[in-house]
């Protein structure tokens, strides 16, 4: 049988996509910046989204078999790559598991938002999480976003038909939100890489 | 180990909730993530660069072991080095029309920007008598080493 994977493959926008959930799962964890690297494992988001796809394609982790020729990879991929992010992360935890546990209280007091197996790490500066407050200091000022993510953190609301039932708006509106908090997200992330920069020179 | 099963990644409240605020990771389109990437200063580009050299080592290693390559990384190669190409091959521009643009100052693209921005104006100002006169010599140095001016 002809095997033509690959061939017709968009590796330039597969890979912005996997960049975008890595630097997504990065910042969740308050690791810093454009550059960040996960402690003792010298990876960063990039290295993430590439190792996945180059894994993809010479057969190391996992063998694709496409049904339809035109079939994407990407929600595969996303799977992949969100267990190394997790296997990662179990590795730098071991290397940093020595630092003040202390801290522990306050990053749940800080209201953090992420995966449970995450949010007692204690490698990653509390003050460069995702919180609460940092989502709500985002959208600031910005009347649709603030309604927004009220109804998500406030109502608890998290189905899309029924957050978009509840602010009157189309499931489309809906998603155009959430793809403007993931890009404010984004510049603060990049903004925090920055700043510190800024400070250690 | 080829051939791996990976398992889904039963979702948490948590990840319930980052699904509800950024919408699913699973179902990122490609504008969004050009959002992200220019949020970090990142060239996608860069990142087929790196994915092509990752393959290519791996290629060669097959090689070097006497193995052959596999179609599929075959496959992948021949698509790396084809998007590679096509970013590098810069828009094409006439350049009667484009030297005409630019002696006016009307050039509707970086160019101008970049005159325009030297000389503190604004992009689609008119380009000073001084800026001319420069342009002008620059572009009769142009012709005299073009023998189709001649």
């Amino acid at each position: 049988m002809d095997d033509s994977r690959f061939a017709n493959i968009d590796f330039d926008g597969l890979l912005s996509r996997l960049f975008a959930v890595a630097q997504g799962l990065f910042a969740r964890q308050g690791l810093k910046g454009d550059a960040s690297i996960l402690p003792a494992t010298g990876k960063s988001a990039e290295d993430l989204a590439v190792d996945v796809i180059s894994d993809l394609i010479v057969g190391e982790k996992v063998e694709w078999r496409p049904k339809q020729p035109d079939e994407d990879p990407f929600p595969l991929l996303v799977t992949v790559l969100k267990h190394d992010f997790l296997d990662l992360v179990r590795k730098g935890r071991a290397y940093k598991r020595t630092r003040v546990v202390g801290s522990l209280q306050d990053e749940e007091d800080l209201g953090r938002i992420a995966h449970p197996e995450l949010a007692t790490d204690v490698y990653n500066n509390a003050e460069d999480a995702v919180t609460k407050e940092k989502v709500y200091a985002l959208v600031k000022g910005d009347g649709e976003m603030e309604e927004y993510v009220e109804a998500v953190l406030e109502l608890g609301l998290t189905k899309p038909k029924e957050i978009a039932e509840f602010l009157g708006i189309s499931s489309d509106h809906g998603r155009n939100r959430q793809r403007r908090l993931r890009t404010k997200l984004a510049h603060w992330h990049r903004s925090v890489a920055i700043t510190d920069r800024g400070k250690s020179h | 180990m080829p051939g791996k099963k990976i398992r889904p990644i039963s979702k948490t409240d948590e990840d319930e909730l980052f699904d509800a605020l950024l919408g699913p990771d699973e179902e990122i389109d490609l504008d969004t993530a050009k959002d992200v990437l220019q949020a970090y200063g990142v060239d996608s580009s860069d990142l087929v660069a790196k994915l092509r050299s990752r393959v290519e080592a791996e290629a060669h290693r097959l090689r070097s072991e006497g193995k052959a390559v596999p179609v599929p990384v075959e496959n992948a190669l021949r698509n790396l080095r084809n998007a590679s190409t096509k970013k590098s091959e810069p828009d094409s521009v006439d350049p009667g029309s484009y030297i005409t643009s630019l002696l006016s100052g009307t050039l509707p693209s970086a160019g101008s920007q970049a005159v325009a921005s030297l000389r503190g104006r604004k992009p689609g100002d008119r380009v000073s008598s001084k800026d001319k006169e420069i342009l002008d010599s620059l572009k009769n140095e142009l012709d005299e080493g073009d023998p189709e001016s001649k």
